[in-house]
């Protein structure tokens, strides 16, 4: 089944939802208005959603009860009351986050429950916190771009297992750059973080067995790094702190200015 | 999140949107009725759903114990 093309405004349950079956298309759709949300695919594997513009829903994208193998790909999800993009617990695995952009959702940017999810090349903005892993193991998060967050931008819970990131900027949010709580194992690699409003890794009392290595940090406030875990290595990352008489605010002020012109709202949520 | 929190916040809000939805149901026009009510179904069903769900983990969790 394809679905391509359509504005869908205000209705009571989902823009558009998939339930069961495998490999439908759910393309180039603009969904505003939701009282649920945009694209819900309910168990069903191996779809294809991309270049669907998706605001004032609930969650613009939601992968539920089993849901795997899905492409979620150059999407925008705004200005959602819950998250932008989610894949919702442990069964919902092996889907692909591509080139999406999520911005200021009320929830979380990108919320990625389950096992080998990955995250590439995803711009994720002013969102309430910005990505959230959490239940199972070895999700991948590459490339992507976090920033403008309020209560947390990167967060790791219950004791997930073997995660990778690697290449991401994470720049500007109000707290801990990445907090990984109680993770196991994982890899954190050539990240930039810069200009936090906390530590810009935090590993957490329970956290063990992390890699934390060739990240550069800069002028994340009190520490570019806070290891208060077991076992962890932290390698060769550029530790600067601020520059005399610098703040993260001050410098994030600047860097709005210079990229609001890269979040184009205008072409989102308008039919 | 906590998964046995993240559901039951999931179940609350799902049942809120029910109430609302059998609440203004009298007011809807006829012609527009048959589509609210596929989409009460569709809300009943998936609030069954993460019942179930809970019931999984609290059994799993009492398992554990």
């Amino acid at each position: 089944m394809g679905i391509e093309g359509i504005n869908i405004r205000h209705y009571r349950a989902s823009g558009i939802l998939i339930e069961f079956g495998f490999g439908h298309r759910v393309v180039n759709n603009r969904i505003n208005n939701m009282l649920e949300h945009g694209v819900e695919v309910v168990s069903s594997r191996g779809n294809l959603i991309w270049k669907n513009e998706i605001s004032y829903c609930y969650d613009g994208v939601l992968l539920i009860s089993g849901s795997t193998n899905n492409w979620v790909i150059e999407n925008v999800a705004s200005r959602c009351y819950g998250d932008g993009f989610e894949s919702f617990l442990a069964p919902d695995s092996n889907n692909a986050f591509i080139s999406n952009k999520s911005i200021r959702n009320r929830n979380n940017g990108l919320e990625m429950y389950g096992s080998n999810n990955l995250a590439f090349n995803n711009l994720i903005i002013d969102n309430g916190i910005g990505v959230i892993i959490s239940q199972e193991r070895d999700s991948v998060f590459i490339g992507n771009k976090v920033k403008g967050t309020i209560l947390g931008t990167h967060v790791i819970f219950e004791e997930y297992t073997n995660y990778f990131a690697g290449g991401n900027k994470i720049v500007c949010n109000r707290e801990e750059g990445i907090e990984n709580n109680n993770g196991q194992f994982g890899i954190f690699i050539d990240n930039e973080i810069s200009y936090n409003g906390d530590s810009g890794i935090l590993l957490g009392e329970e956290s063990s067995g992390n890699l934390v290595m060739n990240n550069k940090l800069v002028c994340n406030v009190p520490d570019n790094i806070s290891n208060r875990g077991t076992n962890n290595s932290i390698i060769n990352n550029t530790d600067k702190p601020c520059d005399p008489c610098e703040s993260p605010s001050d410098v994030c002020d600047a860097f709005s200015d210079e990229e609001g012109n890269i979040i184009d709202e205008s072409k989102v949520g308008v039919n | 999140m906590d998964v046995r929190m993240k559901i039951e916040q999931e179940i609350e809000r799902k049942k809120k949107i029910i109430e609302d939805c059998k609440n203004m149901m009298e007011r809807i026009p006829n012609h527009l009725r048959s589509s609210q009510e596929t989409a009460l179904e569709i809300y009943k069903r998936e609030l069954e759903t993460l019942e179930q769900e809970l019931v999984k983990l609290e059994n799993k969790n009492f398992m554990n114990k």
